[in-house]
């Protein structure tokens, strides 16, 4: 379920990618997407997958037998070291290796850029490659894996022990590894050369020797390198490169051999001189001419060949070269002409200017080298149109909605207005899908007064604040943005105050201010029908929708709750959002729950756990409704162990912190160990999370819901003093809600107090009093049969009976009858007769009640046996080290660190680590 | 700005093609090298400088601060 984790961060689970590939996995996730945004989806898959293929090099694809001995060597081992300057031929060695012989398993490629400096990012690139290579069976834990931004070690070893489990091995090639320079990035790399499993064979391809501990991997062996020495052509890889080139005139050994000696074997620079040798007249004059100049290489051949091309090919190139990657269209758009697509081709087949890339090779790439060159030579030549074609490809990009694109070139083209104009029209639908890292990048790159100044871009900022886990800036930020709205224009104003409300009930969400969460996302829903927002209404609607409805569950609303979560359940499914939708469906089961509806609750339940299965999701966060509301379910329909594995994986999906599902999962615990009989350590469940949240404010049905559980256990402990001090607080507090007034109820019934039970139980069957947690009707119409019957008034028990009856058959509820003990049992077996209509029911309640009158309470017990693993665990606990600090020392991810713990404290019967130590060692397992 | 005048020679002789990648520096040509010559005003820009060299290709030889842009042959 939606957190306190704001909207935002709740979308950013799934959303990895920001730039070029926009958002891959919510888009795999997303069926129904309108037409238009399709188109721009492809495009955007189109510039993706580039990267996940080598690319074609028609030109210069000499086999080069001895490096391949070296790859070959290298990938026996754990990692290859390809070190090299640019324009080295590191790229095109790889990828001809990888066709020409067979590495030994299926190659997953990688082209890096500067843009995956995110960890999130890099790491979603890693797995699908991967994924892409064919070594990945479909049924690997490695499919539906999804690095968080900022990716924790949890999800390294997620990596590493799905790479443990793969059938073959597989060589994962990263080109371009010099463009990685991010710390948390380069240390997952450190993490996975330190634990990679045997299948992993890992090929490094970069101009400087990465920041990577490679020292212990030489020594031990298992580092193979390839240097700029190894990849120069001899001479005799020379003739063989210029033979595979088009109009070459035949040169001399002696020739060939200066040519050499002069490039130094240099693979961008014989490129070069095979471009400037095609169709020469007097080769050998040329060669005589170009070893005797004292030019650097690049510059003496670049000037050569953009001399000797026709005008119309020199003004191709120097226009379509100012960006990384384009398609016909695109070069089109550019050279304001035609024909771009033949002409890409022609480059690609005759000379080998550009390489064809990605799976459909209908996109082309300049070399990089051979790019910067070009990039300089018509900014000498041409200065003042370096801007004018930077504003034609923003403008390219934005009418294809690659907005991030679009942003960067108008970045190039220094337009900062315009970029800026962009962002403002674009960021919100960024930020929904989850590109608001991509965004912080862009709106970093423009001068900061342009920022300060414009209340859209600051509201931008204060999105990434939100998604980075920074409240206190955002909410600085929201602030400073709305008092300058008033610059707005008129037409703008309308989406501004929509966006406001919508950050700001994120923010609510991630601090914990409900109230100001249902306040603010109101008011964003009443605002929205008003604020077109780019083609993502939906988008936008579904999120404050499910963001409002979790508010209103948590207030104890859950009428307003099922509203608005069965609104956004549709608007979700319309709209394809499956991250939403799940969120949706996890949330309406606990609602069920909470109104004791049980069976509607395990509907609900189950298909939000069948989804979490689907989509690799069960331990997202917006999975934890979900799993609370089956834990109910199981507990009242007495399968407490199910009920406290249910409990928890809530507990883990759900996380630490202040937020209500903290409370919702503490009272479930209490009232389970309570049901097993340990009523101490169920007080003691209780006071840990009040302690735990002091100073936090929690909403306010929920907090008195914690604390008249708190004062029944008391009063059951033969704490009456606590009990009713308790009960005082509450009476202070404002009015009852139904469910505070059954657990009253029980309490008076505990106190021999029959008509204030009675009263208690007429104020919520009535149906007036607000609903609140819990409000389970089969309990309340039970516990009002017990009272009517010390009240001696028979023809209510029956009615009251047979009601409860007809109602815990329908949603298999028994737990309440048990928690009512001998006075149910009695009931029971007394007016048997009376209630025809629920008899077998009735039989089974009373033998199960009889049974567990049986059921003895005895100090520390293993419920059942510690598995290894546990036990594992179970050492680390007495220790100071933190979850996180011991899952890191076990190679784990923290949720299993904290599954194994929660698991121990199960079957120590115990709530806390320092409890759980106590026990294991009264109980000689420490 | 307390910049420092740095002289940073790469091997090979660069023509004024060269000028753009190197904005703010002079290129001084001489004996099969060049000297870029300029104001560096930090370490980031330093390094923005180098990593220029190394995208185009070019082989470094040296990188000193020069206390002043003497002669134009390195």
């Amino acid at each position: 379920m939606a957190g306190p984790r704001s909207a935002a961060s709740a979308n950013r689970t799934i959303t990895v990618d920001a730039g070029a590939g926009q958002n891959r996995n919510a888009r795999r996730a997303r069926p129904n997407d309108r037409p238009g945004e399709q188109l721009a989806d492809e495009l955007g898959m189109a510039l993706l997958t580039t990267k996940l293929t080598p690319p074609r090099t028609s030109l210069g694809q000499v086999p080069r037998p001895r490096l391949y001995d070296l790859l070959h060597a290298g990938s026996q081992q754990l990692l290859t070291l390809v070190s090299a300057p640019a324009g080295a031929g590191k790229t095109t060695l790889l990828a001809s290796w990888g066709s020409s012989r067979r590495p030994p398993g299926p190659l997953a490629w990688l082209s890096l850029d500067a843009g995956d400096n995110e960890a999130g990012r890099f790491w979603a690139y890693v797995l699908a490659a991967l994924c892409q290579s064919g070594a990945v069976p479909s049924d690997s834990a490695l499919r539906g894996l999804t690095p968080h931004p900022g990716s924790d070690a949890g999800f390294l070893s997620l990596l590493v022990s799905g790479l443990a489990e793969l059938p073959t091995p597989v060589v994962l090639v990263l080109d371009d590894l010099q463009d990685i320079t991010d710390a948390s990035v380069l240390g997952g790399m450190e993490f996975l050369l330190r634990h990679a499993p045997p299948q992993l064979r890992l090929v490094l391809s970069t101009r400087v020797d990465p920041p990577l501990p490679l020292q212990r991997l030489r020594i031990s062996g298992q580092l193979v390198q390839v240097r700029a020495a190894d990849l120069a052509f001899t001479v005799a890889e020379v003739a063989q490169l210029l033979a595979t080139c088009e109009d070459q005139p035949r040169l001399s050994q002696d020739d060939l051999a200066l040519l050499q000696a002069r490039t130094e074997g240099w693979a961008a620079g014989l490129r070069l001189a095979a471009l400037s040798l095609a169709g020469q007249p007097d080769p050998h004059r040329f060669v005589t001419e170009f070893a005797g100049d004292d030019k650097s290489v690049a510059d003496y051949l670049t000037g050569e060949v953009l001399d000797r091309q026709p005008e119309e090919l020199r003004s191709f190139l120097l226009r379509t070269c100012i960006v990384d990657e384009l398609n016909g269209d695109l070069a089109d758009a550019l050279t304001g002409g035609h024909g771009g697509e033949s002409m890409l081709a022609r480059l690609e087949r005759a000379n080998g200017f550009v390489t064809a890339v990605g799976a459909r090779r209908s996109s082309y790439r300049y070399h990089r080298l051979f790019a910067e060159l070009l990039r300089y030579e018509l900014r000498r030549e041409a200065p003042g149109q370096v801007i004018r074609l930077h504003r034609r490809a923003a403008g390219w990009y934005a009418a294809r909605g690659l907005t991030v694109q679009a942003i960067q070139q108008a970045l190039m083209a220094k337009e900062w207005r315009h970029a800026a104009g962009l962002m403002a029209k674009h960021g919100p639908s960024l930020i929904l899908r989850g590109d608001a890292t991509a965004l912080h990048d862009l709106v970093g790159q423009l001068p900061a007064d342009l920022v300060q100044a414009d209340p859209e871009l600051v509201l931008l900022a204060a999105a990434d604040g939100i998604v980075r886990g920074d409240p206190e800036t955002a909410a600085a930020q929201l602030l400073a943005a709305s008092e300058r709205a008033a610059v707005l224009s008129e037409e703008r104003r309308g989406r501004f105050a929509l966006l406001l409300a919508i950050m700001n009930t994120a923010l609510a969400w991630q601090v914990g201010d409900l109230d100001r969460v249902l306040v603010s996302g109101e008011e964003a829903l009443a605002l929205q029908p008003r604020a077109g927002m780019d083609g993502r209404d939906d988008d936008a609607r579904a999120i404050i929708l499910t963001t409002v409805g979790g508010a209103a569950l948590w207030a104890g609303q859950l009428d307003r709750a099922e509203l608005h979560l069965r609104e956004g359940l549709a608007v979700a499914q319309g709209a394809g959002l499956t991250l939403q939708q799940f969120a949706c469906l996890s949330q309406l089961a606990l609602v069920h729950a909470m109104r004791g509806e049980l069976s509607e609750a395990l509907r609900w339940g189950t298909n939000a756990a069948e989804m979490a299965a689907e989509q690799d999701w069960s331990s997202s966060v917006q999975a934890a409704g979900g799993c609370l509301a089956l834990a109910w379910v199981c507990y009242y329909r007495d399968d407490l162990g199910e009920a406290s594995r249910y409990a928890d994986q809530a507990a883990v999906a759900s996380g630490l912190g202040r937020q209500p599902m903290t409370i919702g999962v503490a009272i479930l615990r209490a009232r389970l160990q309570r049901a097993r009989g340990d009523l101490a350590g169920s007080l003691n469940a209780l006071a840990t999370v009040r302690r735990d949240l002091a100073g936090w404010k929690p909403p306010r049905y929920l907090w008195r819901w914690l604390l008249v559980t708190e004062a029944e256990l008391r009063s059951a402990a033969g704490q009456p003093q606590s009990a009713s001090a308790i009960r005082k607080s509450l009476d202070e507090g404002g009015p009852l809600s139904g469910g505070e007034a059954v657990v009253l109820a029980r309490l008076h019934l505990a106190e021999s107090d029959p008509a204030a039970a009675a009263a208690m139980l007429a104020f919520c069957l009535d149906g007036d009093a607000p609903g609140g947690f819990l409000m389970v009707p089969a309990e309340a119409w039970l516990l009002d049969a017990i009272a009517s019957d010390v009240l001696a008034d028979h023809d209510r028990v029956a009615t009251s009976l047979e009601r409860a009856l007809s109602l815990a058959e329908q949603g298999g509820l028994r737990r309440s009858f048990l928690d009512a003990g001998a006075p149910a049992r009695s009931l029971l077996a007394r007016y048997r007769q009376r209630v025809p209509t629920s008899w077998s029911y009735l039989d089974e309640l009373l033998q199960a009640s009889a049974e567990a009158a049986q059921v003895t309470v005895s100090p520390p017990r293993l419920i059942e046996q510690l598995t290894e693993r546990e036990h594992t665990v179970l050492r680390y606990l007495p220790s100071l080290m933190t979850y996180e600090e011991i899952a890191s020392d076990l190679y784990v991810s923290l949720n299993t660190v904290k599954t194994h713990a929660y698991g121990i404290f199960r079957k120590l019967g115990v709530t806390g680590r320092r409890q759980a130590v106590r026990s294991a060692r009264e109980l000689h397992l420490l | 700005m307390g910049a420092t005048i740095y002289r940073i020679v790469v091997r090979g002789e660069l023509s004024q093609r060269y000028l753009p990648a190197f904005e703010g520096m002079t290129l001084a040509t001489g004996d099969g090298q060049t000297a870029i010559i300029g104001p560096v005003i930090d370490q980031a820009h330093l390094h923005g400088l180098l990593d220029r060299v190394g995208d185009l290709g070019l082989e470094l030889v040296s990188v000193n601060p020069a206390p002043v842009p003497a002669s134009p042959a390195p």
